[in-house]
């Protein structure tokens, strides 16, 4: 690779051996210390290789005595590609002044991207900036990026940080808005039940406590209070917090029936065929002959292109089928409806590793052939809910 | 005379375990897979189509046969060849 590129450089020229003794010549030219290289033999008696303007002056003695015969096929290199740009002045105008305006333009900002924001919108903060001056097609020479890092902050009280920098012709704002703000400073509250329980365990960091580990509470009922005194007895309003622990229930019920009704398809089947024209569509062929029948369809429109044509055409499969019904142990349906019962109480939020205790009841349903499951379960958690009192 | 002065520098190769390409004057042929062949301190090419290659070594020759052979680089010590080989044969002078 750096050879080729070393060769580039310095200039290369395409050569024709023409002769019977090609070897020999190859022969001299590598023995002399020139390399050549893509050499490729195209007749009994033509090559074609590459070598370096410098050794390609240096052949002629190497001739002698051979009856071969040497030409230049093509040239190439930065020395030929020089010489040919210099003629065309007008050419290499052009690219400098490209170049230059290229320079140019990259002294000024071209994209403005505004990320990390969600409570602040990339708009409010591209209207400030907008404001400052930078907008796009600022020049990046009066931008301060320090400057504008103070301003943001200082102008959304929200944000935590705000970096800002310039890579080439973007400019990136990047900024983090505070994890939550001041709410449980300053809001005045108590901890209460977020459902009924048997309070376990009591552990208050701001507030007074109202319950005892023992105590029975309904949803709503306050558990830590916020009214508290502080440490020179005055009486103090403040959020509420801290961890109130409860055994608390939660019941399902499942249902399963003692049989099923299965379709079998009994071997008979019946093809018929529709084609569509836009939206007008007609059918080929009699309608399913069977009472019961289960059906698919397969449908054929041709595309020229990515472009549907507007012409389809659909084969319809009809399967005849049998519904029969089949009985299930009871066993089996209990066990049906117990998971029943489980993935309700799941869809409402309990997490089945987590239950502590189970009670299960079963009612049979006579006169729709089945079985109820009712599921109750115990479990600890945490009830405590903050409740601003407003 | 000549082949006393070789069979004692043999000896001294093999005893004095030096490389062999350097003292004796013998190529060193590297292969990637099946489709480039290195020769180093080759003699010169006898013979060169696009199936068969001969290149002169010390105290012989070596044929390499094969398809779309061509000689990607060539100079005093080096050759390098490029194309699908298919098999190479080492022969005495």
């Amino acid at each position: 690779m750096i050879t080729r590129l070393w060769a580039w450089l310095v200039g290369y020229v395409v050569i024709k051996l023409k002769g019977a003794q090609l070897e020999a010549l190859v022969n001299r030219i590598a023995g002399g210390g020139y390399g050549i290289w893509d050499l490729e033999r195209v007749t009994a008696n033509i090559m074609i290789g590459k070598i370096r303007i410098k050794h390609f002056k240096k052949l002629r003695p190497l001739l002698s005595g051979l009856n071969v015969r040497v030409g230049i096929v093509g040239r190439a290199g930065l020395p030929f590609f020089a010489a040919k740009v210099s003629r065309r002045k007008g050419l290499v105008v052009g690219l400098a002044l490209l170049a230059a305006l290229f320079y140019h333009l990259a002294g000024f900002v071209w994209m403005i991207e505004i990320a990390g924001g969600e409570q602040i919108s990339a708009a409010a903060i591209s209207d400030l900036l907008a404001r400052e001056g930078v907008r796009v097609g600022a020049p990046k020479s009066q931008i301060d990026l320090n400057y504008l890092e103070n301003l943001l902050l200082i102008s959304f009280p929200e944000l935590s940080w705000v970096g800002a920098r310039i890579k080439g012709v973007l400019m990136q704002i990047e900024v983090a808005e505070r994890a939550s703000p001041h709410r449980a400073e300053v809001q005045y509250g108590d901890v209460v039940a977020a459902q009924n329980g048997l309070i376990t365990q009591v552990v208050p960091f701001r507030g007074t406590p109202l319950v005892t580990v023992g105590s029975t509470v309904k949803k709503g009922d306050i558990l830590i209070s916020g009214e508290y005194y502080d440490q020179y007895g005055r009486r103090q309003q403040g959020s509420a917090e801290g961890i109130v622990r409860a055994r608390v229930w939660y019941d399902a019920f499942g249902e399963a029936a003692f049989s099923k009704i299965t379709a079998i398809e009994t071997g008979n089947y019946h093809t018929s065929y529709s084609v569509a024209i836009g939206k007008w569509v007609l059918r080929l062929g009699r309608p399913a002959p069977f009472a019961n029948h289960a059906s698919e369809a397969h449908t054929w429109q041709p595309r020229i292109g990515g472009l549907k044509l507007p012409f389809a055409v659909t084969k319809h499969i009809y399967a005849e089928v049998d519904y029969q019904t089949t009985s299930i142990a009871v066993d089996q349906a209990r066990a049906l409806a117990l998971e029943r019962a489980w993935q309700q109480l799941a869809a409402s939020g309990v997490d089945r590793d987590q239950v502590k205790d189970t009670q299960v009841t079963e009612h049979y349903l006579m006169d729709q052939d089945g079985i109820r499951v009712g599921l109750i379960v115990e479990l600890e958690q945490d009830i405590a809910e903050f409740a601003p009192r407003l | 005379m000549e082949r006393g002065l070789k069979k004692a520098a043999k000896k001294l190769v093999s005893t004095m375990e030096l490389p062999a390409d350097a003292i004796l004057d013998l190529p060193r042929i590297t292969m990637i897979g099946n489709t480039e062949l290195m020769v180093e301190n080759h003699k010169g090419i006898e013979k060169y189509t696009s199936t068969e290659v001969r290149i002169r070594i010390t105290g012989g020759h070596m044929a390499i046969h094969g398809r779309r052979l061509i000689v990607r680089f060539i100079d005093k010590d080096d050759l390098k060849l490029e194309g699908v080989i298919t098999n190479i044969d080492m022969g005495d002078q």
